[in-house]
C-alpha cells in the first residue's frame, strides 16, 4: 500500500480531534497492555526466552539462503508448489494467476499482513474475484471499506456501536442487540456459508518450518482452518524472513509471540499445514501453493537486518504513546506504530514517508516490550539521520536546525541569545507560568509553559563558582 | 518464476559475502545445523514451569484455567464415554445428538444406550474426536489430519468433545516436537487450546467466533 496523499501531520491532526477513535483505541490497546504485563509476569523466564528468540531469528537471517532452499525442497516433496516473488506486484500477480487457473469466483482470506502489504485485496477486486475476509476484525474493516489500523486487531479503531451499525446495514443475519456476543453471533452466521462455498482460500504464515516444508498459522477464531480446508486450492503468501529451522524453534518463538500480542499463553488454534490433501485424507485442498515474497527484505537484510527479526506481535504499537493517540490509519501505511515507521521507508521509500520516523518521542517503550529485542528507537533515529543526509527534510526545518547549530557552536553568541530569550519570555509570565507567548502557540494551546528563572543556568553556574572561590 | 528465485537467492548470497551486519557468509550446512541445534539447548531456561509435578494434574490446571477455558472430565475407561458425553450435553441444555470422528475406538461404543443419537451432519452441533496428544504446558490437545480425522469437523461444530488418553499427555511443547521428529508431517497438525474465541471487538473476549463455543476434554485412564 502506498502512503496516502494527505500529509501525516494532517492525518494525525484529524485523528487527534476524533474522540471516538481515542475511546476505541484505549479499550483494546489498554486491555492488551494489561494482559501482556500479566502474562509476562507469570513467565519469569521471559527475558531469557526473548534473548533466545532473538538469537533464533538472527541465525535464520544470517543463513536465509540455506533455510529458503531447504524449505523449498521439503515443501515440494510434500506436494506443495513453491513460487517466488521479488516485488508486491509480482506476488499479487502470482496469486491472481493461481485463482484464475482455478476458475475462482469466490476467495476466502485469513488475515495476513503480508497480504495487505502486497495489495492483495485490491488485486482480487481488480481481477473481479469476490473476496471474503474471515478474521472478524478484517470482516469489519471490509464492510466499512477501510484498511486495518493495527496488525493484530485490524478493527481496533471501531467501537462496538460502530460495528453494530455496519452489521445491521450489511448482514443477512441481523444482530439481536448491540451487545458484543450478539455482534459476534451475527458475523458467525453470515460468514459460515461463505467458508463452504469458496473456490480458493488464502492465508499468510506466522512461520515457515524449514525441515518439514510446513507453514504455521495461529488464530484464536479458527478462521484459518475454515479458510484453508474446504476450498480446492490453498494459497499461502509469506515473507522470506518467516523461516525457522524446525518445529522446536517455532515453539520458542510462539511463546513470545502470543504473550506479546494478546497476553495469552498460546493461541486457541496453532496449525501446521504441510502440502495438499493426501490420497487417504478425509479433507483438505487439492492444491497447496506457497508464494515466498521478498518485497524489500533482501535489501533490509543488508541495511536493517534487526528489523527482519520482527514476528508481528504488535506490542510496540500497543505501548506507543504516539500510536495510542493517533491510531493506525494516521500513519497512512500497511504497518503502523513503531515497527511500521521503521518498515514503511523500506517499502514505500523514505521520501514519501520521512515524517513517520519523526512521529516518535524516543521514550524507548517499544524496544522494552519487543519480544525479539529490536532496537526500534535506534532504527527510527537512523532513518531521521538518513533523511537529513539525503536532504529530504523541508527547507524550514533545515534552516531552523542550521540556524540553531550556527548559534550552538558559538558559546558567546549562544549565551547572549539565551539571556535575551529568557528576558523576553519573562515578559509573558503570569504567576510563574506562561499561558501565551508569540511563536509558542503549539505548546501553550494545551498547557502552560513554566517561566524560566531570571538567570540562565550558565549565569547561575558562573555566579556560584565566583561565590565559592576563597 | 525461476528468475525471481535466482535473483532473490543471488541477492542473499551477495549480502552474505559482503559480510553485512548480522551475517556470517560462507558457512557450511553442518555448521548451520549445529548452530540451530544449540539454539534448542537448555529448554528449561526459556520455557514456563508446569503448575504441578504431576503432568496430568498440570494439564488439567492449564486446560481449566481462564486462558484456555475448557472443561475437563476424567473417566477410567472408554466404555463410560457415551454416558459422560450424554451427561455433559444434558447439563449444558444441548440436544442428545452428536457427530463422531470416524475412528474404530469411537464407533465401537454403544452411544444409543446412553440415549445419544449419532448423526452424520455436523453443522453447529456436537462433535467427538480422539486427540493424539495433550500438552500440559499450554493445556493443548493435538489432532492430525488423516483418513479417520477430518479437520473441518473440529471447526464447524458448536460443542467439541476431545478424548485424551492420560498416557498421551506430554509435559512441554518441545516434547511434542520430539514425539513427531522424523515422522512424515501430516497435512494438518492442529494444536487446539480452547474453544474458538475472538477479542476483535473492543478487546472483549467472546467464545464461538466461527468454531466451537465450548471445548470439553475427557481424559481416559490413569485415574
Amino acid at each position: 500500500m502506498q502512503v496516502g496523499m494527505t500529509s501525516f501531520k494532517a492525518r494525525a491532526k484529524s485523528a487527534l480531534a476524533d474522540a471516538t477513535l481515542k475511546t476505541a483505541i484505549d479499550r483494546t490497546a489498554g486491555n492488551a497492555e494489561t494482559k501482556r504485563a500479566t502474562a509476562v509476569g507469570e513467565f519469569p523466564q521471559f527475558d531469557a526466552a526473548r534473548r533466545r528468540g532473538r538469537k533464533i531469528k538472527d541465525h535464520v537471517i544470517a543463513n536465509l539462503e540455506h533455510y529458503l532452499t531447504q524449505f523449498e525442497r521439503n515443501a515440494i516433496a510434500s506436494g506443495a508448489k513453491v513460487h517466488w516473488a521479488r516485488t508486491s506486484q509480482e506476488a499479487s500477480r502470482i496469486v491472481i494467476d493461481i485463482c484464475k487457473a482455478a476458475n475462482a469466483k469466490s476467495v476466502t482470506r485469513s488475515k495476513s499482513m503480508l497480504g495487505e502489504e502486497i495489495g492483495l485485496p485490491h488485486a482480487l477486486e481488480a481481477a473481479g474475484i469476490e473476496r471474503v475476509e474471515t478474521d472478524l476484525a478484517e470482516h469489519i474493516v471490509q464492510l466499512a471499506d477501510e484498511t486495518p489500523s493495527h496488525i493484530v486487531w485490524p478493527a481496533m479503531h471501531k467501537t462496538r456501536e460502530q460495528v453494530a451499525e455496519l452489521f445491521k446495514s450489511q448482514h443477512q443475519e441481523l444482530p439481536a442487540s448491540d451487545a458484543i456476543p450478539d455482534l459476534v453471533e451475527s458475523a458467525r452466521k453470515d460468514l459460515r456459508r461463505k467458508f463452504l462455498n469458496a473456490d480458493v482460500g488464502i492465508s499468510g504464515a506466522n512461520f515457515l518450518i524449514a525441515d518439514t516444508g510446513a507453514i504455521c498459522t495461529v488464530t484464536n477464531e479458527g478462521n484459518a482452518e475454515l479458510t484453508t480446508t474446504p476450498p480446492k486450492v490453498h494459497i499461502v503468501t509469506a515473507g522470506i524472513e518467516k523461516l525457522v529451522p524446525s518445529l522446536g524453534h517455532a515453539f520458542m518463538l510462539l511463546r513470545l509471540l502470543v504473550r506479546s500480542a494478546t497476553g495469552g499463553d498460546f493461541t486457541q488454534y496453532t496449525t501446521f499445514h504441510c502440502g495438499p490433501k493426501r490420497p487417504e485424507d478425509a479433507d483438505g485442498p487439492e492444491e497447496f501453493h506457497i508464494v515466498l515474497v521478498d518485497n524489500g527484505r533482501t535489501k533490509m537484510r543488508r541495511e536493517l537486518p534487526e528489523m527482519l527479526r520482527c514476528i508481528r506481535c504488535g506490542a510496540c504499537m500497543n505501548h506507543c504513546v504516539v500510536y495510542r493517540q493517533i491510531g493506525g490509519h494516521a500513519y497512512g501505511a500497511t504497518y503502523p506504530g513503531p515497527m511500521g515507521s521503521v518498515l514503511t521507508p523500506v517499502l514505500d521509500g523514505l521520501k514519501q514517508s520521512r515524517e513517520l520516523p519523526h512521529a516518535c518521542t524516543l521514550n524507548g517503550k517499544c524496544a522494552e516490550v519487543c519480544p525479539v529485542e529490536i532496537p526500534l528507537p535506534s532504527l527510527l533515529r537512523g532513518w531521521r539521520e538518513r533523511s537529513w543526509k539525503e536532504g529530504l527534510e523541508p527547507v524550514t526545518v533545515r534552516a531552523g536546525i542550521g540556524g540553531w547549530a550556527f548559534v550552538a557552536r558559538r558559546p558567546g553568541l549562544y549565551h547572549m541569545a539565551t539571556a535575551i530569550a529568557v528576558r523576553l519570555m519573562r515578559l509573558f509570565k503570569r504567576g510563574g507560568r506562561i499561558a501565551w507567548m508569540p511563536f509558542a502557540g503549539g505548546w501553550t494551546e494545551y498547557r502552560d509553559l513554566p517561566a524560566p528563572p531570571k538567570k540562565t543556568f550558565i549565569n547561575a553556574y558562573h555566579a556560584s563558582r565566583r561565590g565559592a572561590k576563597p | 518464476m525461476t528468475d525471481a528465485r535466482d535473483s532473490i537467492l543471488q541477492s542473499l548470497r551477495e549480502s552474505s559475502n559482503t559480510g553485512g551486519a548480522g551475517t556470517i557468509g560462507g558457512v557450511g550446512s553442518d555448521e548451520i545445523a549445529a548452530e540451530a541445534q544449540a539454539l534448542l539447548d537448555d529448554p528449561i531456561a526459556v520455557r514456563p514451569t508446569l503448575p504441578s509435578a504431576d503432568i496430568v494434574d498440570s494439564f488439567i490446571t492449564r486446560a481449566r484455567g481462564a486462558k484456555v477455558g475448557a472443561t475437563v472430565d476424567r473417566i477410567a475407561s472408554m466404555e463410560t464415554l457415551p454416558a459422560t458425553v450424554a451427561a455433559y450435553l444434558a447439563e449444558a441444555g444441548e440436544r442428545a445428538q452428536l457427530c463422531r470422528q470416524p475412528t474404530p475406538s469411537l464407533e465401537a461404543l454403544d452411544w444409543a444406550a446412553a440415549g445419544i443419537d449419532v448423526r452424520g451432519d455436523i453443522d453447529d452441533g456436537a462433535f467427538v474426536a480422539v486427540a493424539l496428544w495433550g500438552i500440559s504446558e499450554t493445556g493443548s490437545v493435538v489432532v492430525h489430519s488423516a483418513a479417520d480425522q477430518p479437520i473441518l469437523s473440529s471447526f464447524l461444530c458448536g460443542v467439541q468433545f476431545i478424548v485424551l488418553k492420560a498416557e498421551r499427555i506430554l509435559a512441554h511443547l518441545e516434547d511434542y516436537a520430539a514425539a513427531v521428529q522424523g515422522d512424515l508431517a501430516p497435512r494438518n497438525a492442529c494444536l487446539i487450546t480452547g474453544a474458538s474465541g475472538t477479542t476483535d471487538i473492543e478487546g472483549s473476549l467472546v467464545k464461538g467466533a466461527h468454531g466451537p463455543r465450548e471445548l470439553h476434554i475427557i481424559i481416559v485412564g490413569g485415574v
